[in-house]
């Protein structure tokens, strides 16, 4: 039939579409010829191109648009961004999951030639203050992000779908708000995301060599499942679930095999289960330990990680760069301490608060503490134990600080500060009056990480100082410097705001290590070694142990039960000056759409069950053949990704639903092709569409889709998604502010948005 | 029951079914031998049934439970109420009224003068017919299932002289009781499988019993939620046959459909309510287990107490706070975290003088001034909470809790004394949520009406409570308090129970009226209640097993061990096996089945393996639904959850025997069935003593724990 076209027809049918696609269709398909014509072109090879092209690149706009914004650390980012460092600095450190998409993400750094410096420890942490190369980490995340959408459009296209149904169902993801948000920052989610849909296309094609088999490409589809799948199960154990679904098929594909009719002997089947179990099990198999290699290979040095592994196991770890620096803190040692985001030291002299502030308020009197960012002696302290211990201070001990410049002891007391009404003064006094006020002199080392009874040392442990008897943290801010009489230096005093991370501290320096004491020379440490698979299999214990811990609830982990309707989304990141705010979200109408058809998918297989039972036979064998095996597999698919959930006890997130969203995607066009498509037995064909009576007979018919209804549902549809795309979108990129009566607009379903009032 | 026929039909070939069996007429040699049978059944369930006169293990449950419904006081357990209800009622008839209290494993039924206490003997007598009765429904299922006499009498004996199944059913408890109504269930549902003509009286009448049976099974225990499932795959199984089935119009596959809905859905459900009705109706006195209920119940019982709850909560005022998610009440004790050593903060769930706060101004006032005055609280106002008993503050502290160590928990307590200074960390912010409260209570705090949280001023985070068990060690087993950032909301909810304050007198200010729950509402709440607390039965017990275990007959459970007697709960290890040889026996021959099935092809069907494959297939799917599921539960088991399932394993054996019968011939199947019979005889016969409480001799005993977690205390024999 295809010889026949002539290049009007091409141009008839092209013109067609071009009027559907600005939804504006008034030319009637009353004819057949008509009919005929547009369905062949949008089975034309050239369409399909233009068709790829136009997704792909709307993709990548939408993708890397605004990628730069926020330039501050959002959400789990600070998880991926943090291992991207240790990967770089080579230090160890233990993560629930498997290190591909990791690996990838730290080598994005590496070619950005970035030294991990970073440590990304809270949302919000500006990138460009501390020169992180974060466009680049994003951008991989945004090309494979981008790159998913053409794969879905090619996954439909090899499944034997029109144009449109492809077009459709690549811009399901592409105007998809959760797909966008979470697919342009530094998450693993866009790997895995992609290798899924990899996976899936790489068995649709290798499904279609199944007449030819043992051929080249069918080797070639067979291998690159089977590398995508591996990729995808390195990247999250949700891979699993992809597993499950080409294990589905596969399974299907043996059995029909084995049929009697087929009159293959066992050791033809045999031979092709050997081929898949080799390559979509061992091979895999070896590319996933190959990750683990390469994962252990980079971290040589101790790290975060360390204290997760068993001491054989730490032995192998070389020291942290930091080790030549990091010493032991012991007690009565002379220090210096260095406050984390001014860099200023902590340090008093001998002048004193001035009795009245220029507010009116009035002072202590006592001696000035104050932060100074020069060098000076006056820095020095002597850390000292209540209890008159000596020996290393660990991380949560009680001490007190004698200033060694002035011999008298640090204090704070309920009195206010000179520029913070509500904050405590910090002072310093004799030994005398420090053994009345004792109480007052005491101080707790708080581990910024929470994690007790481990050797305080400097350069490494940051804390909270901590007063014991008023619970106020020592602080210090350079916004406003003191006075003349301070001598402009930085006020010291004590914040109630405990949970501020600019309460950080650490010790900068021992003074004076005397020349027998061990700490004084630096001795790297001796590195043993352990063979691969033993490290590999305590690591991996490890991680399904800890990944079963996970289980307490979390702020924003949901209900499975929500996910396909897309109810309630998770904030990832908020600004209150210009009332932004990036919410992770689904495309609503399309979720439910997806729903929708995921659902009507059931009630039409058992209609068509039941009827035929009943001896009704409504649908064509090749209708029937595309609802059970086509549409059937990325049904599978989708309950091989959400159903298991269920059972899952651990913490669950929205984000866990977007692979089984991509494959209803994939399944919701082909369903909305399959409904616009005359799929009835001539029996049951009403007197107009059936021209010829015999028509279930031998001659293979193409199948007719009835093309004005079918696209203007799809132009209906599209232009929903995607209005819907757009409204959402401040909420997806996070650079527009809004007023609460739009925010309070957006607010559908069950999410709470941030500025809503 | 039903056979199938291949029909050649007008446009494809269908299959066909027609009953099985017709009903069956018993020869006088059959019903003389069914006579003695049922006698020597009676003989078994009921031989020494009133020893021990004592209260043997649940019973102490069960018994106390009669004597609520006796006593009209409410009161709250797991299992729905109907066997419970029916216990109640016989020792009712039998002249106990209320006044001897199950207190104590191993009370006496029996007073000093040897007068009798409660008539525990007839309330035993219950479970020990229903377990009669089982046996001999048995006989008739299996009739009704195509065996011949002789092999529906095996299946018969086996279920008669199964240890468990006796031990279970000679005591006050709800197994026995239970298994009547699945086994009547099971039975009607046979019948009415068998009943030729559809509509017909006889079959509505079956049906009919069959949803009756169902829906008090699941009125005992919730395991009838299995034997709905059970049932729910059968129907299921027979509509799909009954559709493909040409030869049946449309319209009666409707009307099938239709009738099935009706009987098996509806009728059950009514049932179950229904029941609950009869609970409700029985229970409206407010007793000491009330207090665990939502004020809206406690108002619908009688005697209820709410003269001191004001609706006007003010500053000075002393109240409970409890927590809307789970129910329980703010609580503080004199113990601590073992990490921190700051004095815990816990819900716990009964009322209790621990539970009292008094609401204080941010600022430090004399009691003179806190109380002389009265101020009522409103949405924003800060609030510090002074614990009464053990005089402090709640406070927040910037460090983790006990269970939950996440760095966005942080630990609650009660810190400081009568005169510690007032602090930002003890100040709680009032933030009345709108959505849950009253109309009338969105502004004022109102006792009950109004829903808020407590936010915590200095660490920035809403007070919270979940379902997180403390160990019991150092915690009771109460529930963690935590404060939390961004919580759940649910699970950040609080409103206010009790209310007094010295000022409030008679008149003012106005009390709450409490609007009684009804039905509905109470149903709903004691649902989840029942849920809850099920899924919370995980710490473990001594006797406490895994479903694997029950296969092979790991363990059994100690019931009673004491007075030189001892009752221990084993079941009859030749037929628990004989039931995983005949399961397996089933996997092998339908694995062969699907080796050889090819698609598109007819099944070959002979008389004896259709038969076998359709009613083999009915007993192995109800065992299975009784039993798969005990998997997925996390809660605590014991070996007599498996009671319902190994009376459907038992059946199995006799209906595999009957296919060994009919395939092998007479010889061999006799020499089958008497070697099960034999070696489960001699079992049942030598562990009696421990079914039954008999004399036994200490060195038998022991050297009778054959397997190695057989723990048979056999302290109490010579």
């Amino acid at each position: 039939m295809l010889n026949t076209i002539s290049l009007k027809s091409i141009l008839q049918s092209s013109l067609i579409m071009m009027k559907s696609k600005k939804r504006l269709i008034k030319v009637s398909s009353n004819t057949d010829k008509e009919l005929k014509n547009s369905h062949i072109a949008f089975r034309d090879e050239k369409w399909y191109t233009v068709g790829l092209l136009l997704v792909t690149v709307t993709a990548f706009c939408t993708r890397f648009y605004a990628i730069n914004y926020p330039d501050e650390v959002v959400f789990d980012e600070v998880h991926f961004g943090k291992f991207a460092s240790y990967y770089l600095e080579r230090t160890y450190f233990f993560d629930l999951h498997p290190p591909f998409a990791k690996l990838l993400i730290a080598f994005a750094g590496f070619l950005a030639g970035y030294n991990g410096e970073f440590k990304f420890t809270t949302i919000g942490e500006s990138y460009v203050k501390n020169e992180v190369p974060y466009m680049v980490y994003r951008s991989l995340s945004a090309v494979q992000g981008s790159l998913t959408v053409p794969i879905v459009y090619l996954c439909l296209k090899e499944s034997g779908y029109t144009v449109l149904t492809c077009v459709f169902g690549a811009c399901i993801i592409l105007f998809d708000g959760a797909h966008v948000a979470e697919t342009r920052l530094i998450l693993l989610d866009a790997t895995l995301i992609f290798f899924v849909s990899l996976s899936i296309y790489s068995y649709i094609k290798f499904t279609k060599q199944r007449l030819e088999p043992f051929s080249q490409n069918w080797w070639k589809w067979l291998f690159f499942t089977g590398v995508f799948l591996s990729c995808v199960i390195s990247t999250k154990y949700v891979g699993v679930f992809t597993y499950l679904t080409i294990g589905c098929g596969v399974l299907f594909d043996l059995w029909s095999l084995l049929d009697y009719k087929k009159g293959y002997s066992l050791g033809y089947v045999g031979k092709h289960f050997a081929a898949r179990f080799f390559l979509l099990i061992l091979v895999p198999f070896l590319i996933y330990l190959n990750w683990f290699y390469i994962h252990f290979a980079i971290l040589s040095k101790s790290g975060p990680g360390d204290n997760f592994m068993s001491s054989e196991f730490q032995e192998t770890l070389g020291d942290s760069p930091l080790a030549a620096f990091a010493k032991e803190v012991h007690f009565n040692d002379v220090i210096t301490m260095k406050h984390k985001e001014t860099g200023a030291m902590l340090h008093s002299h001998l002048a004193n608060y001035p009795l009245r502030y220029e507010d009116g308020r009035v002072s202590s009197q006592g001696q000035q503490v104050t932060a100074y960012s020069g060098e000076d002696p006056n820095n020095n302290w002597q850390v000292i134990s209540p209890e008159g211990l000596a020996g290393v201070v660990t991380q949560g001990d009680v001490i007190r600080l004698r200033h060694v410049g002035t011999d008298g002891y640090l204090l704070t007391h309920d009195v206010a500060s000179p520029f913070y009404p509500t904050n405590e003064e910090f002072t310093v006094v004799g030994e005398e009056k420090a053994t009345q006020r004792w109480n007052e002199t005491l101080f707790r080392i708080d581990p910024y990480d929470k994690k007790k009874n481990r050797p305080l040392k400097s350069k490494a442990s940051f804390f909270k100082l901590i007063h014991v008897p008023t619970v106020v943290a020592m602080w210090t801010h350079n916004d406003q410097l003191l006075p003349d009489w301070g001598f402009n230096q930085q006020e010291v005093n004590g914040n109630k705001k405990l949970a501020d991370e600019s309460n950080l501290w650490v010790v900068d320096n021992i003074i004076d290590i005397a020349e027998d004491d061990p700490r004084k020379h630096y001795v790297p440490k001796e590195v043993k070694k352990l063979p691969f698979l033993t490290k590999w299999l305590e690591l991996q214990r490890l991680m399904f142990v800890q990944n079963n811990k996970l289980s307490s609830d979390h702020p924003f982990a949901s209900d499975p039960i929500s996910w396909p309707f897309s109810l309630s989304g998770v904030s990832f990141w908020t600004n209150s000056e210009s009332r932004k705010q990036i919410y992770f979200i689904g495309n609503i109408p399309g979720w439910w759409m997806e729903v929708a058809a995921l659902g009507s998918f059931l009630g039409l297989v058992f209609a068509d069950q039941f009827t035929r039972r009943r001896n009704c036979l409504v649908l064509t064998n090749s209708a029937r053949s595309r609802l059970y095996y086509n549409l059937g597999f990325f049904f599978i698919g989708w309950c091989c990704h959400y159903l298991p959930f269920f059972l899952m006890s651990r913490q669950k997130f929205l984000h866990h639903y977007l692979p089984a969203h991509l494959i209803a995607a994939i399944f919701t066009a082909g369903f909305l092709e399959f409904v616009f498509t005359d799929n009835r037995t001539s029996e049951f064909k009403d007197q107009k569409t059936s021209r010829e009576p015999n028509s279930n007979s031998s001659k293979p018919k193409e199948t007719l889709i009835l093309w004005l209804t079918f696209s203007s549902f799809v132009a209906l549809l599209l232009s929903i998604i995607v209005w819907s795309f757009f409204f959402f979108a401040p909420l997806t990129y996070g650079n527009t502010g809004l007023s609460a009566e739009e925010v309070q607009q957006r607010q559908w379903l069950d999410m709470k948005l941030q500025f809503a009032k | 029951m039903a056979v199938f026929e291949y029909k050649k039909g007008i446009q494809r070939p269908y299959f066909f079914t027609k009953p099985l069996v017709k009903p069956i007429m018993l020869s006088g040699f059959e019903k003389i031998q069914l006579a003695l049978f049922f006698a020597f059944t009676v003989a078994v369930r009921f031989f020494n049934i009133q020893n021990p006169n004592q209260i043997v293990f649940d019973e102490v449950h069960f018994g106390k439970y009669a004597r609520n419904y006796i006593n009209s006081s409410y009161f709250m357990d797991v299992h729905p109420p109907l066997v419970k209800m029916l216990y109640a009622a016989i020792g009712y008839l039998g002249g106990y009224r209320g006044d001897f209290v199950f207190s104590k494993i191993g009370d006496h039924y029996i007073g000093k003068e040897g007068e009798k206490l409660v008539p525990y003997v007839l309330m035993r007598s219950f479970p020990a017919l229903s377990g009669t009765l089982i046996v001999i429904l048995s006989y008739f299922i299996l009739r009704y299932s195509g065996c011949r006499h002789f092999i529906a009498l095996f299946g018969a004996t086996l279920v008669c002289i199964e240890n468990s199944l006796v031990a279970q059913s000679r005591f006050i408890l709800l197994d026995a009781p239970l298994l009547l109504f699945i086994v009547l269930t099971v039975y009607s549902f046979v019948r009415f499988s068998n009943e030729p003509e559809p509509f017909g009286k006889r079959w509505i009448r079956y049906l009919f019993l069959t949803g009756v049976f169902l829906g008090l099974s699941v009125s005992s225990k919730w395991v009838g939620i299995f034997t709905i499932g059970w049932l729910g795959i059968m129907t299921v199984n027979q509509l799909w046959w009954l559709i493909g089935d040409l030869s049946v119009p449309d319209r009666d596959v409707v009307r099938h459909v239709l009738y099935r809905a009706y009987f098996l859905i509806i009728l059950p459900i009514i049932i179950y309510l229904g029941v609950f009705a009869i609970h409700f109706l029985l229970l409206h006195e407010a007793s000491g287990s009330s207090g665990t209920v939502s004020p809206r119940f406690k108002a619908s019982l009688d005697g209820t107490d709410f003269s001191n709850l004001y609706a006007n909560v003010s500053f000075g005022s002393t109240v409970s706070i409890r927590h809307l998610g789970t129910g329980e009440f703010l609580h503080s004790h004199n113990h601590t975290y073992p990490k921190s050593h700051n004095q815990q903060v816990t819900l716990y769930g009964y009322k209790d003088t621990n539970n009292l706060f008094t609401i204080e101004k941010k600022d430090k006032l004399s009691d003179k001034e806190l109380f002389s005055k009265v101020s009522f609280l409103r949405h924003r106002d800060i609030i510090r909470l002074f614990h009464k008993k053990t005089q402090g503050y709640l406070h927040v502290s910037d460090s983790r809790p006990p269970i939950s160590e996440q760095d966005y928990n942080n630990e609650v307590s009660i810190i400081g004394d009568k005169d510690y200074e007032p602090d930002i960390n003890e100040n709680f912010e009032v933030k009345i949520v709108k959505e849950y409260s009253a109309e009338d209570g969105t502004q004022e705090v109102k006792s009950i009406g109004t829903v808020f949280q407590l936010f915590h001023k200095g660490t920035k985070c809403t007070l919270f409570g979940h379902r997180v068990k403390l160990p019991k060690d150092w915690g009771f087993g109460q529930l963690e308090v935590t404060c939390i950032e961004s919580p759940a909301l649910k699970n950040s909810l609080w409103y206010i129970e009790e209310n007094t304050h010295p000022l409030f007198n008679q008149t003012y200010p106005a009390k709450v009226e409490v609007e009684p729950l009804g039905f509905f509402g109470k149903f709903v709440e004691l649902h989840k209640k029942m849920w809850r607390t099920n899924a919370g039965l995980t710490a473990s017990h001594k006797y406490s097993s895994r479903p694997e275990d029950w296969l092979v007959l790991d363990r059994g459970v100690n019931y009673f061990n004491r007075s030189g007697k001892t009752i221990y709960l084993l079941g009859n290890l030749p037929i628990y096996w004989g039931i995983v040889f005949t399961i397996g026996v089933f996997a092998v021959f339908k694995l062969v089945q699907l080796w050889k099935w090819k698609p598109n092809h007819a099944p070959t069907v002979t008389d004896a393996s259709a038969k076998y494959d359709s009613q083999f297939f009915i007993y192995f799917v109800g065992w299975l639904c009784h039993f798969a599921p005990s998997f997925l539960m996390k809660r605590q088991l014991f070996l007599h959850h498996y009671i319902p399932s190994l009376w459907f394993g038992i059946i199995s054996i006799a209906v595999l025997s009957e296919y060994v019968w009919a395939k092998l011939g007479k010889f061999v199947g006799f020499f089958y069935v008497m070697t099960i019979l034999g070696l489960s005889g001699f079992f049942f016969y030598w562990y009696s003593p421990i079914v039954y409480g008999l004399e036994w001799n200490k060195e038998t005993c022991m050297s009778s724990r054959l397997l190695p977690n057989w723990d048979i205390p056999c302290d109490q024999f010579q």
